[in-house]
């Protein structure tokens, strides 16, 4: 296993192709684009908890969740070449940022991309970070495609009020820790007598937004 | 305090709390067949008796593609209590948490075990069976797929877990998994890094920690809590064995375990561990145990030795000195001996005999 520093292009394309890799493995085949910038935007918010990178420490904070644009754009030129297939394609247009986006499912051809995932496992960095998806991926399926694609609204950090919706949430890029962080750290602290795996740390964020998103909804009704 | 966002500190701490001795969280030293039948019992308990009756449970997360006899359903909320486990046959992810399934007639499961593994070719996957005969319930797991004859018989119902139980569960640990590198081996456990020489591999009490975590969810539904490692040389472990109580959901602490490995060597082989440093770690052990038992008060503590050293040696050699202090504050001394070799197996029954 080596050390392989990724261009940034390359990196937005394997990060596409692990949280696809990932949503399989975890039973969501064929994964709906709004699942997939949940689970983008979880990969990023909760990394530093298995020591990963954050591949990107900011995010817009919308109304209809996050959504990374430079992200999509590699998940439609993998489309192109024939790596994953899409269905279910629609074009909505969104009044929040006065535009069309494209809405779809996806799903990764296996076939043609085993080959990839076995190369980005022989790379440490790559193959921690797909295995720290795989995991994060995992704990969602807890939540249905629908909860998680609502999740974000009842998240520690994207659900902060202290940034309005429309600008900038920066949990890594340029500031130390982030909402979701400190609340992991107030979990470890409450049980000091004891050793909690980052697994099950990860388990309990998960299960506590579950509550949170049940609470809402009981509350909304 | 440190801002955590649109979170409240109490909802966070009282989830925590909840969720310690709910769902069964593993971490790494689980192998994922184990978490799969530990997850799928946990659910399957869950559920309404009624909604359950004999159907497959297949660790494949991915919809399979069958011929077109099979109708293929799936489900997004696989373990809401929505789907009635009778008379289907099921692709699972590890979690029980999604799932693709078929209908089918499973009044004789050998019938759909021969179309499983000759027809869609999945005789390698790990598989359980709820088998439901005259209104009662087992549950049988395969966990190298149908087309090997390993299986396991597990109670739909959760085990008493009385002090006993805490044994066989060691001993059935011993017996299929740790015993001889030929059981090391089949059980996917690396515990030589060279028998020959006696040299252990490293983190051996974190991979049996790991076997009997899921071995007690499955079983008795219980948790494993991990207390703050005591840094001995050639390391332990102590942990709390955990389940919820039935009324009011609280913590019951069942027993207090501390996993040991008796070392000649250390896993390079640059350390040789004498008699008298391995004697000296049973005893730091008792006493930690102690310490760790008026802090949690659990039902049962024990010290469970796991001896890897390179000479045969008796139970009143190892636990002579702190016979007295573990019959004084009841806190039992177990030991299993685990064999470099077969052979060394053998020699060593035939002197017993």
């Amino acid at each position: 296993m080596t050390n392989h520093p990724l261009h940034s292009t390359l990196k937005m394309q394997s990060r596409a192709i692990m949280i696809l890799e990932a949503a399989c493995k975890a039973g969501i085949n064929p994964l709906p684009a709004e699942v997939f910038h949940n689970i983008a935007y979880f990969s990023n918010l909760l990394a530093p908890v298995y020591g990963s990178k954050i591949m990107d420490g900011k995010v817009l904070r919308l109304k209809e969740g996050p959504y990374y644009p430079d992200l999509q754009n590699q998940l439609d030129w993998l489309v192109l070449c024939g790596l994953v297939s899409i269905s279910n394609l629609k074009y909505l247009y969104l009044e929040e940022i006065k535009n069309w986006r494209l809405f779809a499912n996806y799903a990764i051809n296996r076939e043609k991309t085993t080959k990839i995932v076995y190369q980005l496992n022989q790379w440490k960095d790559e193959s921690l970070n797909l295995e720290f998806i795989k995991k994060i991926t995992l704990a969602l399926t807890e939540l249905s495609n629908s909860e998680i694609t609502n999740s974000n609204k009842f998240d520690a950090t994207y659900a902060d009020k202290s940034t309005d919706f429309g600008n900038v949430i920066d949990y890594g890029e340029w500031v130390e820790g982030n909402p979701s962080l400190n609340a992991i750290k107030l979990m470890e602290k409450h049980f000091s007598g004891y050793q909690i795996s980052d697994d099950a740390k990860l388990n309990f964020y998960v299960r506590h937004l579950y509550h949170q998103i049940q609470k809402g909804r009981t509350s909304d009704e | 305090m440190n801002n955590i966002g649109a979170w409240f500190p109490e909802e966070i701490l009282n989830t925590v709390e909840k969720e310690f001795v709910e769902k069964p969280i593993f971490d790494s030293a689980v192998p994922d067949v184990d978490k799969f039948i530990a997850y799928t019992l946990f659910e399957l308990r869950k559920l309404n008796p009624e909604k359950l009756g004999t159907a497959i449970f297949i660790l494949h997360p991915e919809r399979p593609i069958l011929e077109e006899q099979y109708v293929m359903s799936s489900s997004k909320l696989f373990n809401s209590g929505r789907i009635s486990f009778n008379n289907i046959v099921s692709f699972v992810n590890l979690t029980f948490t999604r799932g693709n399934y078929y209908e089918t007639d499973l009044s004789d499961p050998d019938k759909e075990f021969e179309l499983i593994i000759n027809k869609h070719k999945m005789g390698s996957l790990p598989t359980i069976l709820l088998d439901k005969v005259d209104d009662k319930y087992s549950i049988r797991i395969y966990p190298e797929g149908l087309s090997s004859d390993k299986e396991a018989i597990f109670k739909l119902e959760k085990e008493i877990l009385e002090l006993e139980a805490i044994h066989d569960a060691v001993e059935n640990l011993y017996r299929s998994s740790l015993i001889t590198p030929t059981a090391n081996e089949s059980a996917n456990l690396k515990l030589w890094a060279d028998p020959a020489k006696f040299y252990p591999y490293k983190n051996i009490e974190k991979s049996i920690q790991g076997r009997l975590h899921s071995y007690f969810s499955a079983n008795f539904g219980c948790n494993f809590l991990v207390l703050p490692e005591i840094t001995t040389a050639g390391g332990r472990l102590d942990l709390l064995l955990i389940s919820k109580s039935s009324e009011g959901g609280r913590q019951i602490n069942h027993a207090l375990l501390e996993l040991k490995a008796l070392r000649s060597f250390s896993s390079s082989g640059g350390t040789n561990y004498q008699n008298n440093t391995q004697l000296e770690w049973i005893d730091k052990g008792m006493r930690q145990a102690l310490e760790y038992k008026n802090a949690h008060n659990p039902y049962h503590s024990i010290l469970c030795c796991f001896d890897m050293s390179n000479k045969n040696k008796t139970d009143d050699f190892w636990f002579g000195k702190t016979k007295d202090f573990s019959a004084e504050h009841n806190i039992h001394q177990w030991r299993w001996r685990i064999y470099s070799s077969a052979e060394n197996k053998r020699k060593s029954e035939i002197k017993i005999s």
